[in-house]
């Protein structure tokens, strides 16, 4: 070999290599994100250990490392977000010959139950709120708001107080932490 | 004799037209989702069709021929909803059926209100579970931003983070949301003593 063609030597094997896709990382996985509405939330695919910390409320998102085509990917939650439960679709596979974008993240948020204790009811007709959320309540001892999700506020109100009575709400307003909130007081006089 | 042969032949034809013999014929029609009030009118190759409150389906009473075109469109919204048309405008035959869709929601309304007093930063107004609403130390109104409240719901307006140095109350807070934007739920600070 002479000094010029030893370098194109090299050149070309790594062409043929390159053209062949033996070890070329040119194809992305990624998809679409829905319900993420806090932060925390990080991604990994297990086959190549890559993880990817998805930024607050994203819709979309993409793995940092590219893969080849034939390569075989799993991606899985490894940390759920503040609040809230992730899930995910179509997300073990092999590449084709293009970018993977059609794994899908779903994310719902964590409920927790909204109960309190009535006292001094003998009026009909009150009624409580926590926005759209209506109850009527006609009894004295336990009652339930609908379940509010982790990390969102509450604040429940007399929307129609009970006939011939006055009722107030004790530890009416809170924002929900990672436990049920069960220390609602309404007492009626 | 000849002419009475080729009226009746002529007559023949005319009838077989008018009876649609030879061209397929489509009905125009599909699903409606979520209509709660009644109010629905539809419009198409010169058919009004009333849909009433919980249709799921609507079918046009005339069909229509293979090759004509169809568009539906609304005459008139439902009340306290607004619907939109899907797949309505097409030529018959292109596809095996028509099959359109209306899907139907009910008009949320925005509350806000006048903020008077205010100085200290930190307030936060909420609507129960539904939204906040967080108000800087210079304003003399707010809205609750994308969080509108659907007609026929209740609202109540609390304070749920009070502004540093001061004390905010909410008037005309609990309301039931009517047809339209709520603005009088008023906020008011006093500076603590």
């Amino acid at each position: 070999m002479t000094r010029l063609t030893r370098p194109l030597g090299l050149a070309l094997a790594a062409l043929a290599l390159a053209a062949c896709g033996g070890g070329s990382k040119t194809l992305y996985i990624g998809g679409g994100i829905s319900g993420y509405t806090t932060s925390g939330l990080v991604l990994i695919n297990k086959d190549n250990n890559d993880t990817f910390a998805v930024p607050a409320g994203s819709q979309s998102f993409a793995m940092p490392k590219l893969i080849s085509n034939d390569e075989h990917f799993d991606i899985e939650v490894q940390t759920q977000p503040t609040g809230a439960t992730c899930d995910l679709l179509n997300n073990k596979g092999t590449a084709g010959a293009y970018s993977v974008s059609s794994v899908s993240v779903v994310c719902k948020p964590i409920l927790h139950t909204l109960t309190g204790t009535i006292s001094g009811l003998t009026g009909t007709g009150l009624i409580l709120i926590n926005g759209s959320d209506k109850q009527t309540i006609t009894t004295n001892g336990p009652f339930a708001m609908a379940k509010v999700g982790e990390t969102f506020p509450y604040a429940v109100l007399v929307y129609q107080q009970p006939s011939g009575q006055t009722c107030t709400v004790t530890n009416g307003v809170g924002t929900v932490g990672t436990t049920d909130i069960s220390n609602l007081l309404v007492n009626c006089q | 004799m000849k002419k009475r042969v080729y009226l009746a032949a002529l007559l023949a034809a005319s009838s077989l037209a008018a009876c649609g013999g030879g061209k397929a014929q489509f009905s125009v029609a599909g699903t409606v989702s979520n209509l709660a009030y009644d109010g629905l009118q539809l419009t198409t190759n010169g058919q009004t069709l009333n849909v009433p409150k919980g249709s799921t389906t609507f079918s046009f009473p005339q069909t229509i021929s293979y090759g004509d075109t169809y568009n539906v469109t609304i005459v008139s919204q439902p009340a306290h909803e607004n619907c939109v048309v899907g797949g309505g405008n097409d030529s018959a035959g292109r596809l095996a059926t028509i099959a359109v869709t209306v899907s139907c929601g009910i008009i949320g309304h925005a509350i806000s209100g006048s903020v008077t007093g205010l100085t200290g930063a930190g307030l936060v107004l909420t609507n129960g579970s539904n939204g906040t609403a967080p108000i800087p130390a210079t304003a003399t109104a707010y809205t609750f931003g994308s969080a509108t409240v659907a007609y026929g719901s209740t609202y109540g307006v609390t304070v749920l983070t009070q502004p540093a140095g001061q004390t905010c109350s909410v008037a005309n807070a609990i309301g039931l949301m009517g047809d339209a934007d709520v603005t009088n739920v008023n906020v008011t600070c006093v500076n603590n003593p």
